[in-house]
């Protein structure tokens, strides 16, 4: 079975080609590729999956940790992609457009999940449910990046999809604005206001966890 | 001008992540010069993006470039299956719309003739039209319906006065 041979520092060199230093602008190599993907050239089409494949599948594990399904998520990108290519404008940077169709993917999948889970006889809603206050500290048997996973899937969709790729993909915000179809001040103001949810949301936390240890305390 | 410190907050919360143009950082340290309160905001705010950039480097959301297999050759034959196969085309089906407007039409014949069947039980001589009913030599004002012996006797049937000009209209009590 074919691997990913690609080194992290070929993955560093395209990153920074999409960087938003070279001002928006499409790479030569990457209209190159695109302009025979258009044309039905599967092996350029190839490259250009594994140029960005990498980089899909670690935003779609942002919001879908599971790898399996994070992995079909990332083939049903990029084959939707290739379905769309004739809508896409060549002017523009490929990476952006299929971020965005990649994350519109995404948000559907998690809503397909969402309606499902409605009509089940069984959730696992009681997962995400507060710490019972009865349990010395909810967060004892988490590690940190664990609990402040938690915390931010407290935020609201549409906030929380700006904090991860802005603070933790580090996308530019004209890419951030690109994707998600809103304007660079549109995401601006999301960013702001995210990260003063996600503080708020972790200080909620450890106040209930100090309510906890002190109940503990006391009985 | 100077800023208030809710709209400094704002600032704040761009700043802990770089996010920051020239003239609002310098907005926001002419600001933080004076203001404790924004100087210890700031602090927490920092604190709780050093938090969220754990995840950053998060070793669970790191792909492993060795071990983890390409979707490409999957891709490519799925690809290959689709040029392959031809297209399904998308066509507006015409006959299902017209079965259900002949559908929609039967019911509504269908209620309307059960509807006269039932007034044609309750009233078997069915109504009489009000200028038969009605005495022509009064006014306008004092026609009021008459009620004919052996059609109209029903004293649950309810009557209202009619001006010339009305056709009376005849209800079963089921409505």
């Amino acid at each position: 079975m074919w691997t990913m041979s690609e080194s992290d520092a070929e993955d560093q060199a395209i990153e920074s080609e999409d960087s938003p230093e070279n001002g928006g602008v499409p790479s030569e190599s990457e209209v190159r590729l695109v302009h025979a993907a258009r044309n039905g050239d599967n092996d350029a089409f190839g490259e250009l999956v594994q140029r960005y494949e990498r980089r899909v599948l670690k935003v779609i594990r942002r919001f879908i940790p599971d790898l399996e399904m994070a992995t079909d998520l990332v083939q049903e990108s990029f084959l939707r992609a290739f379905e769309r290519m004739d809508q896409f404008d060549p002017s523009r940077r490929f990476g952006p457009w299929l971020f965005r169709l990649a994350v519109n993917l995404t948000y559907d999948h998690l809503r397909k999940v969402r309606r499902r889970g409605r009509w089940a006889l069984f959730t696992d809603a009681g997962e995400d449910r507060a710490p019972d206050p009865a349990v010395s500290d909810p967060r004892r048997d988490l590690d940190l990046s664990q609990e402040v996973q938690v915390v931010l899937a407290e935020i609201p969709e549409a906030y929380r999809t700006v904090l991860i790729l802005r603070d933790l993909e580090g996308f530019c915000t004209s890419d951030v604005a690109a994707v998600t179809d809103r304007s660079e001040a549109t995401i601006r103001w999301r960013l702001a206001e995210a990260r003063k949810m996600f503080r708020e949301a972790w200080e909620r936390r450890e106040r209930r966890a100090d309510k906890a240890r002190l109940v503990q305390r006391d009985t | 001008m100077a800023m208030n410190c809710s709209e400094v907050k704002h600032l704040i919360h761009l700043d802990v992540g770089d996010d920051l143009r020239a003239e609002e950082d310098l907005q926001l340290s002419s600001h933080m010069e004076q203001c404790s309160d924004c100087r210890s905001y700031h602090a927490g705010m920092s604190s709780a993006m050093a938090l969220l950039l754990t995840l950053r480097d998060d070793p669970a959301m790191v792909v492993d470039s060795v071990n983890t297999k390409s979707v490409w050759p999957s891709l490519s034959r799925e690809i290959q299956r689709r040029k392959a196969s031809p297209r399904v085309t998308r066509k507006f089906n015409l006959q299902v719309v017209a079965l259900s407007v002949c559908s929609f039409s039967l019911a509504v014949v269908t209620m309307v003739q059960s509807l006269s069947s039932m007034r044609d039980y309750r009233d078997p001589a069915g109504f009489v039209p009000a200028q038969t009913v009605f005495n022509q030599s009064q006014t306008p004002q004092t026609k009021m319906l008459q009620f004919r012996p052996g059609v109209n006797d029903d004293p649950s049937a309810v009557r209202t006065a009619l001006l010339p000009h009305e056709t009376p209209v005849w209800l079963p009590q089921s409505f």
